[in-house]
Formats: structure tokens, sequence, C-alpha cells
């Protein structure tokens, strides 16, 4: 054993853009970024800022405009969508359902990249769902159909989903934003588990909006602002000037006895 | 129902749609313009009249249904049909063509009718595939509703076939109309094309019931199946070909027979629920059985008049799916 922790994911010299065309916007170019496990990085920055294309890029979803991914070494561009299951998962800012289905059923879906075969879903599974679903506290909603539960329930649903296919690197994309004041605590509290479970295996990287949740849950940061992004320790880039270079707003900062708030203020007219 | 669907329910779901099935083909046979009666066996009409009829009936709606089940999930609406994406406009352009070209030639035209109707549902899957390659070849973003694209694209192509049907219609002699019309609301009498069509539709089930597990998270949304581990650009380029395959020897044995392929898999949903392992399977012997007693009805309502099977399906499909929509939340 020596110490250095293997990335588990790299990205080199990542370019993310939208569009195509002449209509085409690079957001995010020349990131060198590593994740290694047992590390809790929320990306933070503008609306529009390329924080929903960045992770997409990340889980393979998307091409990336330059540069690559790497997940345990493995490029995502070049991964079978098998391989990859088991590897990240995400969690989309909205699931969008076409059809009816049960709670439990959609949870059970999560279990997909460990079956095979013709496999009919096993009672383990099913009771892995509950376990996730208790975990998410849905566990009485288990019988509702998804399309009838609000909007922070629904997401909730989605994180149990993501819990149930356990792979090694959560993604999530603002998954404290429909969620009222107890369930981000929730969220964020499991997430923060997830990371740090011993012995370090997993890692959890989050779209964020709310600082403060960050500041107390995050052990890295990564915050993107225009043609520029700062990356580390959650205490070293949540600073007051690096937040207004990044948002455009001044910050006031409040000490709370070990906690530092961020409260932003109107900037002068 | 929002139930998890145990394999011991599954297969009694099954076996009860089997003597459904069952049921509803041995009515076909027994029952005709002239009654029900037990069968004799030296009697040639059941043997060489209704029995093929009946299987031809099966075999259609079984294929139809299927269709519209895999339409259904490919595009993520519980409203798809097997013709949204213009099939069915294809083979009627392409059979009503091929009539009215052999009745210039002096030659009646039931195989040219079933050779045009598959010419052109080839054609109009060409045309889709042509068209809407971006739509297939890549991800929709995760949690957008995605298909507009290829439903729109689809509903073109349907309408441009829509014009050329009619245009058929305004170009052929007095006497082709009354067989052309009986040719776009569907017909069954011709059985020739019976034993490829069961092959192909047995074949098209066992593939979508080895699949029918990424199916189910390809409706839950493309992105969330991709993250998932299903490769869904393959999935839905796969699903389209068999869909259209389906729907295509269904409109060359039998032409565009409505609503079965939207309101079998549509109320099968409802009963059983969208697991596809069950969905699947379940909508063609209850698309099969729904065609056959259709037919039986077609036959022996205004006897010895033979009502076009599509009248009957229409009659029947068209407040059956206002209720299911009424009862629905969509």
């Amino acid at each position: 054993m020596n110490g250095a922790t293997v990335p588990l994911l790299s990205a080199e010299q990542l370019s993310v853009g939208v569009g195509s065309g002449v209509g085409r916007k690079t957001l995010c170019s020349g990131l060198d970024w590593q994740v290694a496990p047992g590390q809790f990085w929320c990306v933070l920055g503008r609306n529009g800022i390329g924080k929903t294309t960045l992770l997409h890029t990340l889980a393979g979803l998307k091409r990336p405009a330059g540069g690559r991914v790497l997940i345990e070494g493995r490029d995502v561009q070049t991964a079978s969508a098998q391989q990859l299951a088991r590897l990240r998962g995400l969690l989309a800012q909205q699931q969008a359902d076409a059809f009816s289905s049960s709670v439990l059923a959609a949870v059970v879906a999560g279990r997909h990249p460990y079956q095979f075969g013709f496999g009919w879903d096993m009672e383990d599974d099913r009771a892995l769902a509950m376990q996730a679903l208790d975990r998410v506290r849905m566990a009485a909603f288990s019988t509702h159909d998804v399309m009838r539960l609000s909007g922070g329930e629904r997401q909730r649903v989605g994180l149990a989903t993501l819990l149930a296919q356990d792979p090694l690197l959560f993604m999530l994309d603002e998954p404290t934003a429909h969620q009222d004041a107890a369930a981000q605590i929730v969220v964020m509290e499991l997430l923060h588990k997830v990371a740090n479970a011993l012995p370090p295996q997993k890692a959890v990287i989050a779209a964020c909006h709310d600082i403060n949740l960050v500041a107390r849950y995050a052990s890295h940061v990564l915050l993107l602002g225009d043609g520029q992004a700062w990356q580390g320790l959650a205490g070293s880039v949540l600073q007051p000037e690096i937040l207004q270079a990044a948002f455009g707003c001044a910050f006031e900062v409040v000490e709370n006895g070990a906690r530092r708030l961020f409260m932003p203020v109107a900037s002068a007219p | 129902m929002t139930s998890i669907i145990t394999l011991r329910r599954a297969i009694l779901i099954l076996c009860c749609l089997t003597a459904v099935a069952g049921l509803a083909l041995s009515l076909a046979v027994l029952c005709g313009s002239s009654g029900c009666g037990r069968p004799l066996a030296a009697d040639p009409i059941y043997l060489s009249l209704r029995l093929p009829r009946a299987l031809t009936a099966f075999i259609v709606g079984g294929l139809l249904a299927l269709a519209g089940a895999l339409m259904q999930v490919l595009l993520r609406n519980p409203l798809a049909d097997p013709y949204v994406l213009g099939l069915s406009g294809g083979s009627a352009a392409g059979a009503l063509s091929a009539l009215l070209v052999a009745s210039r030639f002096g030659y009646m035209g039931d195989t040219a009718a079933a050779f045009g109707a598959a010419l052109g549902a080839g054609l109009a899957v060409l045309l889709l595939f042509g068209l809407a390659r971006q739509a297939l070849r890549h991800l929709p973003d995760v949690g957008q509703h995605s298909g507009h694209r290829l439903i729109l694209t689809g509903v073109m192509i349907a309408a441009g076939f829509g014009a050329i049907v009619t245009l058929v219609l305004t170009l052929a002699p007095d006497g082709q109309l009354r067989g052309m019309l009986f040719w776009l609301m569907g017909d069954l009498e011709d059985g020739r094309l019976l034993l490829p069509a069961a092959v192909l539709l047995l074949l098209l089930l066992i593939w979508s019931t080895l699949n029918a597990r990424q199916l189910n998270l390809l409706a839950r949304g493309e992105g969330f199946a991709q993250l998932l581990g299903v490769p869904v650009v393959r999935l839905r380029l796969l699903t389209l070909c068999a869909a259209s395959l389906a729907t295509a020897a269904a409109v060359t044995v039998a032409g565009t027979i409505g609503f079965i392929g939207l309101v079998v898999p549509h109320a099968i949903r409802l009963l059983v629920g969208n697991d596809q392992r069950i969905l699947l399977p379940a909508s063609v012997l209850a698309g099969g059985a729904a065609l056959a007693l259709a037919d039986l009805a077609a036959r022996t309502v205004a006897a010895p008049t033979q009502l076009p099977v599509g009248v009957v399906t229409a009659l029947v499909g068209v407040p059956v799916f206002l209720w299911l929509l009424a009862r629905s939340r969509a």
C-alpha cells in the first residue's frame, strides 16, 4: 500500500459544448480534473454555465467537444453501456415519465446492470430496492404511481434508483433543488455517507446551487466561471472573492461557530 | 395497476389469455353466416374457408397489437399506434396504385394489391429511416421527452401518402372503387400469406420477449436506459425495424385494419401494467383474439352481406378508446 489514491474519474483537457454548427457554444474548456474515491465534490456555478452539460459529458451521454473522460481508466466514449452502468450513475435534473409505474418497480429498474438474460427480478433485488427507498424516506410510497408523486418525491425516488444501481461514481444534477429543508439534509447526509463509507470506494459529484449546503457537506468544490474554473478543497474554493468572481455578486460571510455562512448581497446600483 | 408483477402472476395472466384466444378462435371457426354448428370433419367450409380465415385474423391481429405495443415504447407515448409513422399510408398508396395499374392491364388484382402494399410499406419505412436519421442516431437529452421529431416526420409521411391515396381513388374507374375501399378497410379473405406471416409473428415475439427487460428501461426514458447499460441507439433502431416489419406484414396480408394496434396494447397495459415481459406476449394473444372476433362479427352481423372488418374494429375501437382515455390521466 502506498498512500496514493488512484483517481476514479479523470478529465483530461476536457471541453464541453452545447449545440452544433454555427450555434455551437463552448461552455468549459481545457478542464483537467481528478476525482478520487472517498471524495464528495460539488459543482457550483451560474445558471447556464454548463454544470448539466459537464455531468452528462462525464457520464458518457454527450460527446466531449475536446479532451477525454476516463472512469477507472476506461474512456467513457468507447466503454460499453453495460460496463459503464456499474461504474457510474447519474440522477438527472428531472424525470420524464411517460407511463404509469409503481415506485418500487422504478427503483428495481436500477438493478438492471446486475441482472442477466430474461431473468425475472429476484426477491433480493426487491429487498435492495426497499432499503434504498427507506434511505430516502420514501418506503411508505412503494406502491404509489410515479406519475402522481410531487417533484421532490419523484427526485428522491430517482435517488433511490441510483442507490439501487450502486455505481462507484454517483453523479447528481441538483439533487436538492426540489427538496424541502428537511429533505435537503436527508439527501446531503446520504451522499456524504456514500462518499465517506470505509474503505473508500465511491465518490460523489453533485451539481448544486445552495452554497451553504455545499460548505457543510462537500469535501471538494469545482466552481465554474466564465472561461475559468476553480477546484480544490471546499474551504479553499469557497472564499468570498472567488465566489464574487464566479457569480458576479458580492457575498457577506457570517461566522457561526465553526461554520461559515455565505449570504449573497445585492450589487451596488 | 401499479404493483410489481411476480412470475407466478405473469404465467397466470398468459394462461388466461391463451384460453381466451383459443375460445375466440374456436368461435370464429364454428360460427358463420349460416349460424353456429358442430364441425363435421367432412364439411369443407370449416377447413378450407373458416379455419384459414380465423387463423389469418388471429395472426394479423397479433402482428398489429405487437407493432402497436412496440411503437408505444419506442415513441414513449401510450397513444401511439402502428400506423402513426406513415406505414399504413405507404402501403395503402402502394396497394391502390397497384390495383389501378392492374386494372389497366385487365388483370384482377389480389396479388397485385398485396405486392403493392408490401412495396409501399417498404418505401414508407425507407423514407422514415432516411428523414429521421438524425433523431434515431443520437441519444436525446436525459429527462427530456423525445420522439417528437420521429413522430412529426412520420405524420408528414402519412399525410403525403394520404394525398396519393385520394389521387388514386379519383383516377380509379368506378368498377374498381368498391374493391379499393374494401382493401382500405381491411380484408381477411386472402389466406395465402398465412404461413410466412405466422413465422414472422413468432420470430418477432421471440425477439421482443428476449429484449423485454431493456424495453422496460427504454419506456422509462432513453437517457435513463442508457445510464443503466442499455445500448439505446441500437435498441431503438431494432425496435423500429421490428414494429415496421410487423406492420408491413399485417397490411400486406389484410389491408389497413385500424384500432387493434392502438386499443389492444393500451387496454392490456391498464389491466396488467407496463411490464413489457408480459405486455408484449399478452398483446399478441389479445390482439389475435380481438381481430378473430371482430371478423366473426363482420361476417355474421349483416349476413349474407360481409362488412369490412375495419368497420367493426373502428365501431368497437372508438368508444373503447374514448372510455380508456377518460379513465386515464393522460
